[in-house]
């Protein structure tokens, strides 16, 4: 139970009535259903009765499981209809049986059956806009537009369930019960990587603070290198430039700063050749410019000092490829790391850029003492940019 | 809204006043009051899931070292999980609701609680929980086919408390290797993989690689560091960015956390502020946030979360509290007693000099 106030229990003589007589014709409904399923009576009004209640009170699951049965009967019912049709080898009798209306025409089954599918979509979307985060109405919705996909017109019924979802993030876009949703339309109707970018662009743009879109967003660029075959360093620099706007716009807003430290986690990871690492270095030392005339308008803007520190960290360790320091917990594993690797002058440039890191960590303990242990964990080596055998498994759990 | 609070402008407001004690005598009265109120508009509202309510104020109770089995009326309590046990095994939310596995891990939590799990026959709920595993490793909730990352949860922590977590029955590696493909960009987890992170997610994650014993599925630094920029400036979590603080994220951040040996990433004495805030200081109980309408939910994950943080370790008056596992949401002691294992980083101890 979330969102309630005290003041909102009943206080007068009037409005504990009302409670009293709510909880009873609630329990009427309950009552009733009940009834009716223990003596089997599966019919119009038990389904009228399952949709009142759980329009009520839409995480009842069971009662969901009830409708769910009651829909399952029906369409065998009808099934029924159709199979002794079917099974009749005298076609006569067959449309004799039709006409006389014991026995359903294959188009006419059809249209019942859409009819019942398109019941259970308008009650899940009724309990959906009465609660958006019931999770067994999200599901039953599922459950009916799977099952009837073909009878609901296939590709037009999931368009029109993506332009539902639309719909839903309008009036909340964080919602991740929709959003969730939504991927899964979008992969049955196998829209394309290009499609579900856009769809992004479009929410971020709406609202840099749209956490749920840059989580999408992070999904989806991937694909575009791969299936829309995009330039991935062109991509890169597009996306940083639109998190520039992000993040000079409103700088406090942790969501781009989640997306861009990411963005930097896929250029490295994208990073094999030595011009691949040239146009790596180069981009963080844009990156830590960008950065600083941020800090510079924006002072004490934990976020872009953060940022900076975690850029200057790449930064060094792309310069100075040294053993991933061990994580405290597998330390025997990390032993006789291969030592470092210092090339030429970078090796000063590296060691001036980890001196420079040290007191950016010491300095934001000071600003943001709430996260101190967290900027000692960086300061002393710790990596939030997961080592490669940690991407590498990602990468795989992606496919 | 920003996440930090700026020295040279400390926000003004309740924050920062000392905050109340914790209210114990008012919280146990609350809990028994709760339990016995069965003609409230809440209480009929939340009946499909009873058998978590059950659970949480048994849990509340606990952890205060009360005396279940004498202040619970543990006989009956018994009996009633028992009744809403199926033929398949699993159990509903309730008498006559159906079956599903978040009852289920709620029931032989209960039972646990209560000492009586003899009377569960093991082999049988083993069956329905191994029965709902498909073929990518993860887990229906029952018979209807939803998938979350929340049932791989209650099905190992299921079969952990029935002590079958290694007969076979369920494709353990199976079942972690789903969960790791629900990884994200921030190191979080969602309910399906390609799925937002959520911090109640993430509890059931990163507790469900615990039990598998596959922490290394976890991008522990990066999970780290998301976990803590949870914490808003008062003091206490949200569950996902430019999100409100509520007091159940105490419990579902500080336990993985904890399993990750990081709960001091986090201010753990503004936390412990916000959560004694929380507190309804006439009727007892805690609620999401200040102000708001307490409940058994909120009571519970309140109370554990202030057990995370130490609050009651060496404190006058609290000795006999139980700390609470941050695995399998049991007190430590019976966790101890049932033999439950799991897999947990050891913190990093501070450096000389810090407080
Ligand atoms: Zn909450």
């Amino acid at each position: 139970m979330h969102g309630r106030k005290k003041s909102d229990l009943p206080q007068t003589k009037e409005e504990k009535d009302a409670v009293r007589a709510k909880i009873s014709n609630y329990k009427k409904v309950v009552g009733a259903i009940r009834h009716k399923r223990a003596t089997g009576q599966m019919d119009a009004e038990y389904k009228q009765l399952l949709g009142k209640l759980l329009r009520l009170h839409p995480d009842y699951y069971s009662m969901w499981n009830f409708r769910k049965e009651a829909v399952l009967a029906e369409l065998s019912r009808i099934e029924d209809a159709h199979s002794r049709q079917g099974g009749s080898d005298d076609g006569d009798k067959a449309a004799e049986e039709i006409s006389s209306g014991t026995l359903l025409s294959p188009s006419v089954q059809e249209q019942q059956k859409k009819k019942i599918y398109e019941e259970e979509l308008a009650l899940s979307v009724d309990c959906i806009k009465r609660n958006p985060k019931s999770y067994p109405a999200w599901h039953h919705h599922k459950w009916a537009l799977e099952r009837g996909l073909d009878l609901l017109g296939g590709r037009s019924a999931l368009a029109g369930d993506l332009a539902l979802c639309a719909t839903f993030l309008e009036l909340d876009g964080r919602n991740f019960h929709c959003w969730a949703h939504r991927m899964w339309v979008a992969e049955r109707m196998g829209l394309s990587a290009r499609e579900e970018f856009d769809f992004t662009t479009d929410k971020i743009k709406q609202n840099f603070s749209n956490y749920s879109a840059f989580h999408f967003r992070s999904k989806v660029l991937p694909r575009m290198v791969e299936e829309a075959g995009h330039d991935r360093w062109q991509l890169l620099s597009d996306e940083l430039d639109l998190t520039h706007d992000a993040m000079f716009t409103e700088p406090a807003d942790q969501s781009v700063w989640w997306y861009h430290h990411f963005l930097l986690t896929w250029a490295d990871d994208g990073t094999d050749s030595c011009s691949d690492s040239e146009r790596y270095e180069n981009i963080l030392r844009a990156e830590a410019a960008t950065l600083g005339e941020l800090i510079e308008v924006e002072v004490r803007c934990k976020w872009a000092e953060v940022a900076l520190l975690l850029v200057s960290q790449r930064l060094a360790n792309a310069l100075e490829p040294r053993p991933q320091p061990p994580r405290a917990q597998d330390d025997e594993t990390n032993n006789g790391g291969g030592g470092v690797t210092a090339a030429g002058n970078g090796s000063t440039e590296a060691g001036e850029v980890r001196e420079s890191c040290r007191g950016m960590a010491a300095r934001l303990s000071e600003l943001d003492p709430m996260h101190g242990r967290f900027y000692e964990f960086v300061e002393k080596g710790g990596t939030v940019m997961g080592g490669q055998q940690m991407r590498g498994s990602a990468r795989e759990a992606d496919r | 809204m920003t996440d930090f609070s700026s020295k040279s402008n400390p926000p003004q407001g309740t924050e920062h006043a000392e905050p109340p004690s914790f209210f114990e005598e008012l919280h146990r009265q609350y809990v028994i009051r709760i339990s016995e109120q069965t003609d409230t508009f809440e209480f009929c509202m939340t009946e499909h899931l009873r058998m978590s309510g059950v659970y949480w104020g048994l849990m509340g109770m606990a952890l205060m070292g009360r005396d279940l089995r004498k202040e619970m009326g543990a006989e009956d309590l018994a009996s009633w999980v028992m009744r809403c046990q199926h033929e398949g095994g699993g159990f509903g939310g309730n008498e006559g609701h159906d079956p599903h596995i978040l009852y289920t891990l709620s029931a032989l939590q209960v039972m646990a609680l209560l000492g009586e799990l003899d009377r569960v026959d093991k082999d049988k709920v083993a069956g329905y929980v191994s029965g709902l595993q498909q073929s990518d490793g993860s887990f229906f909730g029952d018979e209807w086919g939803e998938v979350d990352t929340r049932f791989s949860y209650c099905a190992l922590s299921s079969m952990a408390i029935l002590g079958q977590l290694d007969s076979g029955k369920i494709d353990v590696k199976k079942a972690a290797e789903f969960v790791g493909r629900c990884r994200n960009f921030d190191g979080g987890f969602g309910c399906i993989p390609g799925a937002e992170s959520h911090a109640g997610q993430i509890f059931t994650c990163v507790g469900a690689l615990s039990i598998a014993r596959s922490l290394h599925l976890v991008d522990e630094g990066l999970l780290g560091w998301w976990l803590c920029e949870r914490q808003c400036d008062s003091g206490g979590l949200n569950g996902r960015p430019e999100k409100q603080a509520d007091v159940c994220y105490s419990w579902w951040i500080l336990s993985s956390l904890k399993i990750l040996g990081k709960v001091d990433w986090i201010d753990g004495a503004r936390l412990k502020g916000f959560i004694l805030r929380c507190q309804d200081s006439e009727d007892g109980g805690i609620a999401e946030r200040p102000g708001n309408l307490a409940d058994i939910f909120h009571t519970f994950f309140g109370i554990a979360g202030l057990s995370l943080l130490g609050y009651f370790d060496g404190r006058e008056g609290y000795d006999s509290f139980l700390p609470v596992d941050a695995v399998y949401a049991l007190p430590v002691p019976l966790v101890e007693q049932l033999g439950l294992k799991s897999e947990m980083r050891e913190p990093v101890p501070l450096p000389p000099g810090a407080t």
